[in-house]
Formats: C-alpha cells, structure tokens, sequence
C-alpha cells in the first residue's frame, strides 16, 4: 500500500519530472552526465524508490566506498556463454575506461560474474552468495527466467537490478518491483514504431501474416502487434506458430497478406527465411524482430530470400559501413579494443558497452543525490534516467521516469540489402515516447 | 490440395530426419540392448567436425566421409572405455554414463567451436531453385537427398543384419551375450562394432540434417530431433530397423499435420499431441508396431 502511495503521488508530478528529465539528457562519454542531475527528478524518484521498506534501510543508504561492485549472474557455460561473455567484455571495457579516468568521485567500478548456465535456480542461488558473501551494490543479468527468479529477492534485499537482458512486461511495474529495471525494448513499444513504420508504406492499412513462437517472448512480440494495430487498417490475414517454420510458411503464405511480421526468437529468423523462400513466397514486405540484428549468421545464409527484410535498431553497429565515420563508434572501437574487449564489432559487446555506460551514467548523477552513491541513490538515479549512451543512434535515449520504466522508446528501421550482405538505414528515426507517460 | 502437399512434403522431410537418427539408435540396440541418450549429441560433435572442416576449404563429400570415420571411432572409443568397464556393474551405470556423454560432448563442442550458430553446406543441391514441382508444392533437392540416404542406408542395414557375420553376431550378442561368447562370438569386438556404427549413422544423419535444421548448427541443434528419434525407435519397436523408419516417418507427419490442420494444439503441444498418439498405440501394443516381443524359457 505504501509503494502504492508513491507511485500515485509520483504520478501526480508529471511536470516536475518532464521538466527533470528534459534537462537530464548526457552526452556520453566526453560529455558530464552528472550534470544532468536536478533536485525535481530525485524528490520524485524518492516518491517511488526509498529505503523505508527494506529490511536493512541504513545498509541500502550506506555511502559506497573505495569499488562499486556489480554482481552478474550469467550463462558463462553452455549455449549462451559466448554471446553473454561479448556483454559482459564489453561492460568490463568500458569500467575500465571510466576508472582510469577516476572512477565515480574515486569509487572504482568491479565487475563480479557467476555462472548460472542458464538455469534460473543457479541464478537465484548465485544472487544470494552475491548480495551476502560478495556484497554486490547492482545487480545484473541475462534472460527472463533469471528476472523471474531473482526479482523478489533482490527487491527484498533492496539491492538494484539494473538494465536485466530481458523484456518481461512484469517488471516494468514500479510499484512491485521499484528495484528492478530492464535495459532490452519492450514488444509493445518495438510493434507500436513497426506499425508507425508501416503506416507510412500502407496508409490504408493492409493484411498482415503472424508467424509467433510460442514462447514468453514470441507471444509478447505477437500481442504487442495486435495491440498496436488496434485502430487501424492493418488486420491479422493468418496466425501461424513457428514450432515448424516451413509449416508455418505454408499456411501464411495461403492467406496472400502483402506483410509478415516474425514474431519469433533469434532461431526463428533464418529458419523462416529460408522456409518462405522454399514454399516461393515472396511477401512485400518482412519484418523481422530487434533481436535479429546478426546479418552474417541470420540474414547472409539465406541469400535473395532475405534480401528487402526489415529490422528496428537502438544500437549503432560498428561493422556497418553507415556508421563508419560515426565519431562515436570510432571512439568505442579504439576504447573497447584497448580495454580487452576481444570482438568489439559484436553486437553482443556493444550491447555489454552501452549498459555500462549507462551504469557509468546513473551512478555519476547517483553521488550527486543527497547522501552521496548508495544503493538507493544508485535506484533513485535509474528511475529518472534520460540519457542517450553514444552507441545507441542519434535521437534515441534510455528514457525512464517515476511512472514509466520502457527505457527505449524510439527505433530507426534498418533494410537488408543481399547483394551488399549488410543493412541499410531504411528510415528515420520513429520516435513514440509521446505515446507513454513519461 | 497443394498447401496439403506442401505439409506432407515437409513432414515426410522431418519423419526423414527423425528416422535417420532413430537407425542410429535401433543399432546400438540391436547389437547392444542398450539405448544410447548420447547418440545426438555424438552426431552433434561428429557435424561440428564436418563445418570445420569446410571451413577448412574442404569438399563437403571429403567432410561426410571423414565425420563418418570420426563418428565410428568415437563410438567404438566409447564403448571401449566408458561403456563396457561400468556395464558389467548394472544397465543403470550405462545410462548414467550415457547421460554424462549426453552433456559433456554438447560442452565439448562448445569449448573447441563455440556456441555461436554455424550455417553447415549442404552436399545436396539446395538453392532457390533446386526444386522439382509435386501437384504446385516444392520438393528441393537436400529433402530429396535426405529421402535418398535414408533408404539407402536402410538397405545397407538390412543387408548387414541379415546376410553378414557381423550382422549375424550382432544379432547373436544383443539376444544373448552369453550364449553368444560360447557359440565363438568375439562378444568385445562385436560390441564396439555396434557402437561404431551407430556413431557413423548418426555422423551422417547429423551432417544431412543440419542444413535442413530450423536451428542449422548449434548446440542445441539436436535436442528436440533426439527427442523425436528415441520416439521414433520405441514406436517402431527400438530392435527394428522398419520400425525405426516408420515410427520416424509417422511423428514428422502427424507433427506437420497437427501443427497445419489442428492450431488450437498444434503450436505449443504440437509434439506432446504426436507423442501422446505413440504412447496410446505403445499402450496396445507395448512391444511397438514392429518390435520383436521377447520369449522367455521356463
């Protein structure tokens, strides 16, 4: 009830906190996100996360000295171990960066991994030996049954979970869980600019075939597109699961719709691909989800039948031409490289690069809240984050606020090109920010 | 009509894939008495070695052939070392061995190549347009080839077991090890053949199955085809080769049905309803369609 008290005061706030957040944008690494920080957006944070409720108050505002520790519970072995291990080298680069140059105020930034193996109990169990034995101040994590089940006790412990690899819609609720944040984009938000950028293309609307997987993840793609086509043209032609692929392309491609949206998981992308290509269809138009940003592996393979394919990125990619003269990803290429960072043009690593530097962000403008860098501060910061990390694109930012909790709000549209084996930018930036209460 | 066709083509494709590896298992088992939980992942590492070696600049055929060696040796390996000391002990040993395989070559594939996907060539024409029409649905050249292997390898199999020594001592050593030692049978050698042979089966069912996987080569690649393949060989009775091939060729087929015809189960359960239909007819006839039902003396 007391949560709830806040978060209805909070939201009685909304010009407070638009103004704070208006004027929290950083500017990465060369610039003072500290700056960023204003008294308006941390009495509105304090509405929502505080130390009242925990079971340690004094610990969770105890003043951070000397190493910042963040805890990773983490699939280092197994399936997953090389792609979790990219983000975190890519965290570990930029602490490095951040450190040598001083760390936050003097605290120096420790990153500490556990393997989970994927296994959602090792994680739990991994989340306790980290709070009690290492005494993590932030947590983090890879994959949604690890939020799942970690989530309670680290909203127990009042230890921040920030920027979790996962986008499960139950913990963007603030109220419940006002110690957890998630860094990946929300479906609804991904399938709200998908159906912004097909409205431009077919502003009558038009058929639309669903391929889903029957995942967590696959359904939240596929009921974030049906939200988001609530009210316009666009209708649902055919609905397929993706537990066959070419099953699938054979029954969606019967229902003749100009569009195909893939509401799948990595695995999904070239497989469908590649069944659409064998059943000879040839939709106008494919939209393939964020998460299959991996042109070599996922686009490459499947030759012509690929070519024209859409994606929506938040991230720059360093090994596209288009970002080539990018100072950013100049500056991230030669920065991670020297810090350790084995595959800087994996999209993995950046992924790890951009959550550490909106770590380095929060923390920064963290020291400034009264009472200096504590676990609460460090949460009060993430509540109110508006910061746009140099490798995300121009005009995209982590935005967060005592009311909303989606981070990304806002993609550019990317287009495959299988003669040149790379993508393209196929649009501007869509920004649908104004659609969420910020 | 067309979109049934298609349907069927793809199951017929899946069951294909299913049966090559359930040959695999169902010759273990004959020669053995033993199901082996490794033998997808054995097929798995035996692939890995085959992409590498493309990788390598080597002609695909040359890759096959040599992941059909390493995969016979491993087997033999295998049985020699891991298999044997402990299955004097109990079958349960064996099954924990075969477990620990299960989860220590998926690693081992891992740590030498990485978790990251592979996209593994196929030795069968499989572009765009390498496709015969059937009635409007498209039949592709690597569906074809897999199709192909799995009769031919079925001919081989039955040629083995019933015109050779081996095949005859095989027989001999999985009804009665005993007996068969007394009789003259080299019981070791026979057993490590066994085992052999499955590891090359299932190298070759891994590197024609792979290019035609939604996942191509990763290591969960043969996970969920294993899972279809052990199903397979206890519909068709694990000691029979058509049984195998049956069994196979009737989940990709219900699988692709259900999934096509039957939405409200055929995306999450699709699967489970395949394999509750087998456990139902398992039920009527626990021996499976083809099975040899065992005699006892008394």
């Amino acid at each position: 009830m007391k949560r709830f008290l806040r978060v209805v005061s909070a939201a009685a706030l909304p010009a407070l906190v638009l103004g704070a957040c208006g004027s929290g944008t950083g500017t990465g690494t060369g610039g003072d996100p500290a700056a960023a920080s204003t008294g308006g957006a941390a009495s509105a944070a304090a509405s929502v996360v505080n130390a009242d409720d925990c079971a340690d108050p004094e610990g969770a505002k105890a003043p951070i000295t000397g190493t910042l520790k963040v805890g990773w519970s983490a699939p280092t072995s197994g399936p997953l171990a090389d792609a979790v291990g990219n983000v975190i080298e890519g965290m570990k680069a930029r602490f490095a960066v951040e450190n040598a140059k001083g760390g936050i105020g003097g605290v120096k930034l420790e990153v500490v991994v556990k393997d989970d193996a994927f296994n959602p109990e090792r994680a739990k169990a991994n989340v306790g030996e980290l709070i009690q034995k290492e005494g993590v101040h932030v947590l983090e994590t890879f994959g949604s049954g690890q939020v799942d089940a970690i989530a309670d006790d680290q909203n127990d412990a009042c230890v921040p979970l920030l920027f979790a690899q996962a986008s499960v819609p139950a913990y963007r609720d603030i109220e419940k869980f006002p110690w957890t944040t998630e860094y990946l984009p929300s479906a609804d938000v991904e399938m709200g600019v998908v159906v912004e950028s097909l409205k431009k293309k077919y502003p009558n609307g038009a058929k639309i075939a669903l391929a889903a997987n029957q995942t967590e993840s696959g359904q939240g793609i596929a009921n974030g597109l049906k939200k988001a086509i609530e009210g316009t043209g666009f209708t649902i032609a055919a609905e397929a699961p993706l537990t066959d692929p070419r099953t699938a392309a054979s029954s969606l491609k019967s229902s003749g719709a100009p569009i195909l949206v893939n509401a799948g998981v990595t695995t999904d992308c070239l497989a469908l691909t590649q069944a659409i290509g064998r059943v000879g269809w040839k939709p106008e138009t494919v939209i393939q989800p964020s998460n299959c940003a991996d042109g070599a592996t996922l686009y490459a393979p499947a030759g012509d039948a690929a070519d024209g394919q859409q994606i929506l990125r938040w991230l720059k990619d360093p090994a596209n031409a288009a970002f080539a003269d990018d100072a950013a990803v100049k500056e991230y290429l030669q920065l991670s490289a020297a810090n350790g960072a084995d595959s800087p043009t994996n999209s993995y690593t950046v992924n790890g690069w951009a959550i550490a530097d909106l770590m380095v962000d929060d923390f920064t403008r963290a020291a400034k809240l009264e009472g200096g860098l504590s676990r609460v501060s460090i949460m009060q910061a993430a509540r109110t984050q508006n910061y746009q990390p140099p490798m995300f694109i121009d005009g995209i930012s982590f935005t967060m606020s005592p009311t909303q909790a989606y981070g990304v709000l806002a993609f550019q549209p990317f287009t495959w090109k299988a003669a040149d084996k790379a993508f393209a930018v196929g649009g501007d930036v869509i920004d649908i920010s104004s659609q969420y209460d910020k | 009509m067309e979109l049934f066709l298609e349907r069927l083509i793809s199951g017929l494709t899946n069951g294909s894939i299913y049966a090559l590896l359930a040959l695999a298992l169902v010759v273990v088992f004959r020669g053995t008495g033993t199901l082996n939980f490794a033998q997808g992942e054995l097929a798995l590492f035996t692939t890995f070695v085959a992409w590498w070696l493309t990788t390598q600049s080597l002609p695909i055929w040359f890759a096959i052939a040599a992941a059909l060696g390493v995969g016979f040796l491993m087997g033999a390996l295998i049985e020699r070392l891991l298999i044997r000391p402990v299955a004097k002990r109990n079958d349960m040993a064996v099954l924990i061995v075969a477990l620990g395989l299960f989860t220590g070559l998926n690693s081992l594939a891992g740590l030498l190549w990485g978790s990251e996907t592979k996209i593994m060539p196929s030795p069968f024409p499989n572009g765009e347009s390498d496709f015969i029409s059937v009635g409007g649905a498209r039949l592709y050249g690597d569906a074809l080839g897999v199709w192909g292997a799995l009769i031919v390898l079925m001919g081989l199999m039955t040629l083995l077991f019933r015109f050779t020594k081996v095949g005859l001592h095989m027989r001999a050593v999985a009804d009665n090890a005993t007996s068969a030692t007394l009789a003259g049978v080299r019981t070791s050698r026979i057993l490590a053949i066994g085992w052999g042979l499955s590891g090359a089966i299932g190298a070759l069912a891994g590197v024609l199955v792979t290019p035609l996987a939604p996942q191509q080569l990763s290591l969960t690649t043969m996970f969920s085809i294993f899972i279809a393949a052990s199903a397979a060989a206890l519909f068709g009775g694990l000691d029979s080769l058509v049984g195998a091939v049956v069994g196979g060729l009737v989940i990709g087929v219900l699988e692709a049905m259900l999934t096509g015809y039957v939405s409200v189960i055929g995306g999450s359960l699709q699967q489970t309803s395949a394999l509750l239909i087998i456990v139902v007819i398992l039920f009527v006839k626990p021996t499976g369609l083809f099975g040899t039902t065992k005699l006892v003396r008394v």
